[in-house]
């Protein structure tokens, strides 16, 4: 039988959970919250745990709680040891809430790409699968980042702007697995208010829309509610520089720094350029 | 992955302040025998190299999947040596991981090792067949004086075309500066709030805000003494 990307992530509640296991063979296994959570009964109300939250998830009356809604089941409140009395506990986490820890928590492998975290190989392995080539530019999107996170809902539209432009999300990406049609990008309505501190999607286009994919982006910025980053992917010239300069408008940002895949894995394995 | 290349602050009139080197397999090749003492040997050689940070360097008491039986070992070993711990941990994870990262303040030292790597391990690699891509992140013009000082050359870009969407409500430039550097959004803006006000009332030191600072970051991508500088200056405001 094969076995989908959807189905791993509908059946990772047991698969990444994998601190609420134990406790799930307990027979109070059935009170655990869906969510991670705070044993009201250990904590001491002393507050240590409140800002290291990325999302701003956790409150302190007398006593601190997690807010379900705005918790990406990221993992660092449990992670830090922060707490004292390791009041920080692991939740039962159930299909869709699951996308939440796959695409916040690094620790978390998508097995649908193999890799530690929520994108693909990216750049990184580009010296050996030539996913990205001369003449095309690998787009990037990276929503929710920094600082505020996003909602799927968010993801969803920005598939569907790339779609309707005739540029489709890579088959390989995680988020792919979500789509619900294809034709038009939609995902699958139950993922929607989901919550992720980021969800990264990828796109290649063809080297001569770079002006067009920044119109994209500009438009995309005054439509969503969240912020995104946006990275491109381009092989370099034959004397090893980039061609950002012959690919976008002058006065385009970019920042001085990037990545550099050096080629060092070249040639290893027998792909088509 | 496409976080290292938003990290902000770095600018080209202060080279060589920050350079991370990644290792990465193509995820069908992670079960091919002998790649993971490959990638367990280019830890060791990192470590030769004096970083700064690596992977999972603050995590050697925490569960990590990854690890299975190791990490009993590894918390066992922590408990009598923790500097010692914090480095078998590079060993540990990069024998079973896809991916392992370390960050550099000194040009001269990645070049070192660069060339370390190209003298030997990245022939054996050619002969084994195993697919051990190495990636740079930093300012472009250290990378490419990297690339002149150790014969080799750039193969593929990932750059930034910036920020869209509702940035009106995003930090500071100069938070910013200090949350970017975790990729993965781990460290968020009340966390670097909290450091900035507790090395202004003197809690905390610029020192111990900046490692305060990476503890959250699983990739080790965090630059201690790039953020310290960040930490002193913004205890002035």
């Amino acid at each position: 039988m094969k076995v989908t990307r959807r189905d791993f992530f509908k059946s990772s509640a047991t698969l990444t959970a994998t601190s609420a296991l134990s406790s799930c063979l307990s027979s109070q296994a059935e009170s655990i919250p869906a969510h991670r959570w705070i044993d009201q009964s250990l904590c001491i109300g002393c507050g240590g745990c409140v800002p290291i939250c990325p999302m701003s998830a956790i409150q302190l009356n007398e006593k601190a709680q997690i807010n379900p809604e705005e918790c990406a089941e990221c993992g660092v409140c449990y992670r830090s040891r922060v707490c004292p009395k390791d009041a920080i506990k692991s939740g039962r986490l159930r299909w869709p809430r699951t996308l939440r820890e796959i695409f916040s928590n690094p620790l978390s492998e998508h097995k649908s790409t193999g890799v530690l975290g929520r994108g693909t190989e990216g750049i990184k392995t580009n010296d050996s699968a030539n996913r990205y080539q001369a003449g095309f530019i690998g787009v990037f999107v990276e929503l929710g980042r920094p600082v505020l996170g996003t909602r799927f809902r968010e993801v969803e539209r920005v598939i569907k702007k790339f779609k309707a432009k005739g540029y489709s999300i890579l088959e390989d990406n995680p988020v792919a697995e979500l789509i619900a049609e294809p034709e038009t990008g939609s995902l699958l309505p139950e993922v929607l208010d989901e919550k992720a501190i980021s969800a990264l999607l990828e796109f290649i286009i063809p080297e001569s829309a770079g002006k067009e994919l920044l119109v994209i982006l500009q438009e995309l910025g005054r439509e969503l509610e969240t912020v995104f980053s946006v990275s491109v992917a381009l092989r370099a010239l034959p004397d090893g520089s980039s061609p950002f300069k012959n690919l976008f408008p002058s006065g385009t940002f970019t920042l001085p720094n990037g990545k550099v895949n050096l080629g060092f894995a070249q040639g290893i394995i027998k792909r088509k350029e | 992955m496409s976080h290292t290349s938003q990290r902000r602050g770095l600018s080209p009139a202060e080279p060589g302040k920050e350079l991370i080197v990644l290792a990465m397999i193509p995820s069908e090749y992670q079960n091919k025998t002998g790649i993971g003492s490959a990638m367990a040997e280019l830890g060791v050689m990192m470590l030769k190299h004096h970083p700064e940070n690596w992977i999972l360097k603050n995590f050697t008491t925490t569960k990590i999947p990854q690890l299975g039986p190791a990490q009993g070992f590894l918390e066992w070993f922590y408990q009598r040596s923790p500097a010692r711990a914090e480095r078998l941990t590079i060993r540990l994870v990069a024998s079973v991981s896809t991916v392992i990262t370390a960050l550099w303040t000194d040009k001269e030292k990645v070049i070192n090792l660069l060339n370390e790597l190209k003298s030997d391990w990245v022939a054996n690699n050619q002969k084994n067949g195993y697919p051990i891509s190495i990636v740079l992140s930093g300012l472009f013009s250290d990378i490419h004086h990297c690339c002149q000082k150790s014969h080799c050359q750039e193969h593929t870009y990932l750059q930034s075309l910036g920020i869209f969407g509702v940035a009106q409500n995003l930090p500071g430039e100069k938070e910013l500066e200090l949350i970017t550097m975790c990729g993965h959004g781990l460290v968020g803006n009340n966390y670097v709030r909290d450091l900035i006000r507790k090395v202004q009332t003197q809690e905390l030191s610029p020192k111990e805000a900046s490692l305060k600072l990476a503890e959250p970051c699983v990739c080790g991508i965090v630059n201690p003494i790039r953020a310290e500088e960040i930490f002193s200056q913004l205890a002035k405001k």
